[in-house]
Formats: C-alpha cells, sequence, structure tokens
C-alpha cells in the first residue's frame, strides 16, 4: 500500500473497500454497524452530551446513585463515551490491519 | 522526623531508583531522551498520557475547586474525556508524520508542515511561555505536599528546593524512560489513594453519598450545580470546548505522543481513558467532603482541602502515604514538562541559529538546559504566588492558540501558509495577553445577555481566525481568486 505523506483521508478512502469486504465476511456482528461512517456519527453523542446537557440538566435534585443530579448526567456521559469509542474501535477496519504501524 | 515525612522520602527515593533503573542498557541518545526511540506500547502511552494529565492540579486543584466553587468544578471531569473523542483521528496521522520526518518536539511538526524553522520557534516561545506556568504550580504543590507532611518541620521553600534538585536529577538521567516508570507506581497509588478518601470521607463523616450531598444542599443550596450568572452553562460550555481543543496542543503531551510504537494505541486509548477520568469523580467528593468538615478555607488556600480534612481524620502514617502520593503527581508530569521545555529551546530555538548542529550536541544541549528551566520555575515558584492559576488558564489559552493552524495542516491540502499562520498565532497570543494582563472581562457588559458568560479565551480565538483568513486571502492568490468568484 502506498503512502502518501499528510494524506490520509484520501488513504482511507482507498483503502476502505478490501477491508469492507474482509468484514462483512468474518464479521457479521456488527452488520447493524456496518459502516463506519455512520458510527462516526455516534462521536457527537458526548459533545452534545457535555456542551448542551448542562443547560437544561442544570439542578442538584433528584439525586442519582447518590450523586447530584447534574454530576449523575456527566458521569453517564462520561460512560457512554468510553462506550462510543469503544464500538468505533471494533467497527474501525485500520485496527485489523496487521502492523498498522509499520 | 515524623512518619508522614520519613515515608514521603521514601517515595522520593524510589522515583529516583526507577529513573536509574529505566536507563539501564540504554544510551541516551536525543531520540531515545526525548521520545523514548518510539517503542512505547498502548499501556506506556497510556500511562505517558494519563500520567501528565494526574497532576498536583487534579489532586489538589481537583479538591480545591469542587470545595472552593462546587458545580463548576464537572468541567474537569468533561474537556479530556471530549479531547480523547478527537484523539482518535488526530493523534495516528501526527504519530505517522512524525515518525517519517524523524521529529522530537511540538515545534518541528509545525515546522515541517509549514516548511519555516522561524514559525517552529514561535511555537516553541509559545510553548515555553504557556510551560512555566504549568511547572510552577507543580512545584507550588511539591511545597504543600512536603510542609503539610513534615508537620511544618520543613517549610515549604525548602521543600521546592528539594523537588527541584530531585526532578532534575533524574530527568537528565533517564529522560522520558523515568517518567513512564515513575508513572506506573503513582498511578497505582494515586488510584488507591483517591478511591479511598473518595468512599471513606462520606461514609465516616455524612454515613453515605447522598446524605452528604443532601447535607450541603441545605446548607448551600444549588452549589452542586452550576449558578444561573457568571460560572454558568454557557461559562461551562465554551470553557469545556476551549480547554478540550488545547488538550493536546501543550508541548509536553504533543510531545509524548511521539513516544508510541504505533497509532493503534492512541486509538485503544480513546476508548479506554475516558473511564480513567472517573477518578476525578473521587477527587471531586473529597472536596465536597470538606466543605462541612473544614470550612472557611478562602482564595488560594482552598488547594489545602484534601490535606486539612486528612489531618483532621487520620494518624501521621497515612499523611505520609497521601504526600508520598502527591509527590508522585508532580514528579511526574514535571519531568515531562522540564523534558519538553528544554529539548523546545535547544532544539527549536538554539539549533535553527546555529546550523550544523547535530543530534548529539542537541542532546547535550538539552540536558544542559534542564537546571536552568528548574532554576527559572523554582524562582517564579518562591517569588511569585497567588495568580499561579491565573498564569495557567492563561497558557490554557495560550496553547489553544495553536489549534486552527495545526488542524489545517493535518488536511490533505493545507489553505495556510506559514505567513497566515505566524499571523493567526501572533493575533490570538497577544488577544489572550492583553485581556489577561489588562483584566479585561465581558462580564462588563451586560448588554450581551447570556454571552457575557463566554470564557475569554473564546474571543481570542475569533481573533485568531478572523487574523489567519485575512492573511491567508492576500497571500494565497489562488484564494483571492476563488473569494473573488
Amino acid at each position: 500500500m502506498k503512502r502518501l505523506r499528510g494524506c490520509r483521508l484520501k488513504l482511507n478512502r482507498q483503502a476502505r473497500k478490501p477491508f469492507i469486504l474482509y468484514r462483512a465476511a468474518i464479521w457479521p456482528v456488527v452488520e447493524g454497524v456496518q459502516s463506519m461512517r455512520r458510527v462516526r456519527w455516534l462521536t457527537a453523542l458526548p459533545f452534545l452530551g457535555m456542551l448542551i446537557g448542562p443547560y437544561f440538566l442544570n439542578r442538584v435534585e433528584p439525586f442519582i446513585l447518590g450523586l447530584p443530579f447534574l454530576l449523575a448526567w456527566l458521569v453517564i456521559c462520561v460512560l457512554t463515551t468510553s462506550v462510543v469509542m469503544a464500538i468505533v474501535y471494533v467497527t474501525d477496519p485500520q485496527n485489523r490491519v496487521p502492523e498498522d504501524g509499520r | 522526623m515524623s512518619a508522614a515525612l520519613i515515608i514521603v522520602a521514601a517515595a522520593f527515593a524510589a522515583a529516583l531508583a526507577l529513573g536509574l533503573r529505566a536507563r539501564a542498557g540504554r544510551t541516551m541518545g536525543l531520540e531515545q531522551w526525548t521520545v523514548g526511540g518510539r517503542g512505547f506500547g498502548t499501556a506506556f502511552v497510556f500511562l505517558l498520557m494519563a500520567g501528565e494529565i494526574y497532576t498536583t492540579f487534579t489532586f489538589l486543584g481537583g479538591s480545591g475547586i469542587a470545595y472552593g466553587k462546587g458545580g463548576p468544578a464537572y468541567y474537569i471531569l468533561c474537556y479530556l474525556t471530549l479531547a480523547y473523542v478527537t484523539s482518535y483521528w488526530l493523534l495516528p496521522p501526527v504519530w505517522r508524520y512524525a515518525k517519517e520526518r524523524r521529529l522530537f518536539t511540538q515545534p518541528d511538526f509545525f515546522a515541517a508542515k509549514y516548511e519555516s524553522p522561524a514559525l517552529g520557534m514561535l511555537v516553541a516561545l509559545v510553548g515555553l511561555v504557556a510551560l512555566v506556568p504549568y511547572m510552577v504550580l507543580q512545584f507550588k504543590g511539591l511545597g504543600i505536599i512536603v510542609s503539610t507532611a513534615s508537620y511544618g518541620a520543613i517549610s515549604p521553600a525548602v521543600a521546592v528546593w528539594i523537588g527541584a534538585v530531585a526532578v532534575t536529577v533524574y530527568v537528565v538521567v533517564s529522560g522520558v524512560h523515568g517518567s513512564a516508570w515513575t508513572a506506573v507506581l503513582k498511578d497505582i497509588s494515586i488510584l488507591g489513594v483517591v478511591v479511598f478518601l473518595g468512599i471513606y470521607l462520606p461514609l465516616r463523616y455524612y454515613g453515605g453519598y447522598q446524605a452528604m450531598f443532601e447535607a450541603i444542599e441545605a446548607q448551600k443550596p444549588g452549589f452542586l450545580a452550576l449558578p444561573a450568572q457568571g460560572q454558568s452553562p454557557t461559562w461551562f460550555a465554551t470553557t469545556t470546548l476551549l480547554t478540550a481543543l488545547g488538550a493536546y496542543m501543550w508541548p509536553h503531551t504533543f510531545g509524548s505522543l511521539y513516544t508510541a510504537k504505533e497509532p493503534r494505541s492512541f486509538r485503544r486509548n480513546a476508548a479506554i481513558l475516558p473511564l480513567y477520568q472517573l477518578i476525578n469523580l473521587f477527587v471531586f467528593v473529597v472536596g465536597f467532603a470538606a466543605v462541612l468538615q473544614v470550612p472557611g478555607l478562602t482564595g488560594p488556600n482552598v488547594d489545602l482541602a484534601l490535606f486539612k480534612i486528612s489531618l483532621q481524620t487520620f494518624p501521621p502514617w497515612f499523611i505520609g502515604v497521601i504526600g508520598a502520593t502527591g509527590v508522585l503527581t508532580a514528579l511526574v508530569p514535571g519531568s515531562m514538562i522540564l523534558i519538553a521545555a528544554s529539548t523546545l529551546l535547544a532544539n527549536n530555538i538554539v539549533r535553527p541559529l546555529r546550523p550544523g548542529m547535530g543530534d548529539a550536541a542537541t542532546a547535550a544541549l538539552s540536558k544542559a538546559f534542564v537546571p536552568v528551566m528548574a532554576l527559572v520555575c523554582v524562582g517564579f515558584t518562591l517569588s511569585g504566588g497567588d495568580t499561579i492559576v491565573q498564569l495557567l488558564l492563561m497558557g490554557y489559552n495560550f496553547v489553544t492558540q495553536l489549534f486552527p493552524c495545526f488542524i489545517t495542516s493535518l488536511m490533505a491540502r493545507n489553505p495556510l501558509d506559514r505567513r497566515a499562520a505566524a499571523a493567526g498565532i501572533l493575533a490570538g497570543v497577544a488577544t489572550v495577553a492583553l485581556t489577561s494582563l489588562g483584566g479585561f472581562s465581558l462580564a462588563r457588559y451586560p448588554q450581551l445577555g447570556p454571552l457575557r458568560d463566554v470564557n475569554i479565551g473564546v474571543l481570542a480565538l475569533v481573533v485568531n481566525l478572523a487574523v489567519t483568513a485575512a492573511v491567508a486571502l492576500v497571500t494565497r492568490p489562488s484564494l483571492r481568486a476563488q473569494a473573488a468568484e
């Protein structure tokens, strides 16, 4: 695979095709989230939750699991972020190339 | 000599021993010293990145801000989480480029991308100015910790000197390898101590989490959420976003990403590091537990909240354990900062001025700069006291100004050239300096409505973008032609 300097996006588009076939063959589990493009939209969730959320959820009560409401909400956002990034990681074809770093 | 002090001294010794051990079998050339030979796996990259993040600012400052400000402290939980999301896509291309070009520092990256050593020097200067207060903060933390652990026997000033010598010695000896190994020790102890304190203190004083928060809510209604004015949701959103953008623009953080063996480390860490942020939850809880138990701390003294409540709760030996953890939380980021700052000086400011300087000479010069940098920082620590947090926030706003031309440099065809990049950085940095030093505040203009709570760094970033765009339009005829159409 020829790697162009500073052109990762281009490389991605070129490289994606064979991996889609590869993934469809060995990994039907992620059928629902087949397209990387669709999965990437999930990463908007942490931003929305943490930056916009406090405008609507800025309150102390009710307590959730013993935490003030706003703090509990932000903790949920952090947990969601981790899950989202894990999904992005396992559905990203780049991470199944044996030697990514050369 | 108290039991606490003996344990703190042991932590210093252990850190030094680890530093010496980590160097074993390596000749410390520039590449080994600064970027660990680019051979760190996921676990070490994780520890270094987390190691820079859990500093004395988290340990003392995180509990302090929860104690002093309440709800607004929550932003600490959020901004790095968002930075990790972006890191998934931003760091691998940077790493690849750095490896191809054998880059050592952050300014190297800008200098190579924009084909301009002068721009590298500018970025190095911005980085240095931002790093000094960050280092001062670590030293200040060390001073508090050691003098508390000695129950006053050692003055904070002496403690700062001890800390400075320890950091300098092990940085010179082992470079970034020592930091990574000490980070292992540090992370184990900070996890243990903070989680223990965060669970034990509410149980001991209030009987549980909810009981504690209810008691605080009864005494100070609304303290646990954001206020309607000042540090409002608008302040929260803009501060979180700005600091998230700036998080990877710090020279030492940028430098530590070069240590990775393969870019997959970053992608994996993007999923794991957010969970690690949850340690902050326990840090906040310690601060909140102190609100009703040790009331009355104000101003810079809020940083003492964690120690004050611990002193009235635990025997001396445990104060020693907390102190030892605190020492490590200062040493790891402190050493990373010193390595970054001295490499910036040698590699990006001196080297371009003296053509023909080799890697070996640069490495030697970098190491020679370490004690110099440490001395400068000790000087600032002992002279200027109260404005440190102010300076740190200024530092954050400084490094964030590098973000626009960093992002465009990752694009396949960069719309900016070195002139536009330099002009934008200069305009942004000047705005930050003027507004912070001049005490300018948007809160003075009530007609702005909710916008007056916007973090002042946003203004600087807007100025930066405007100047960058203007210069780009003037300097690039092709773009100018496009704009004319």
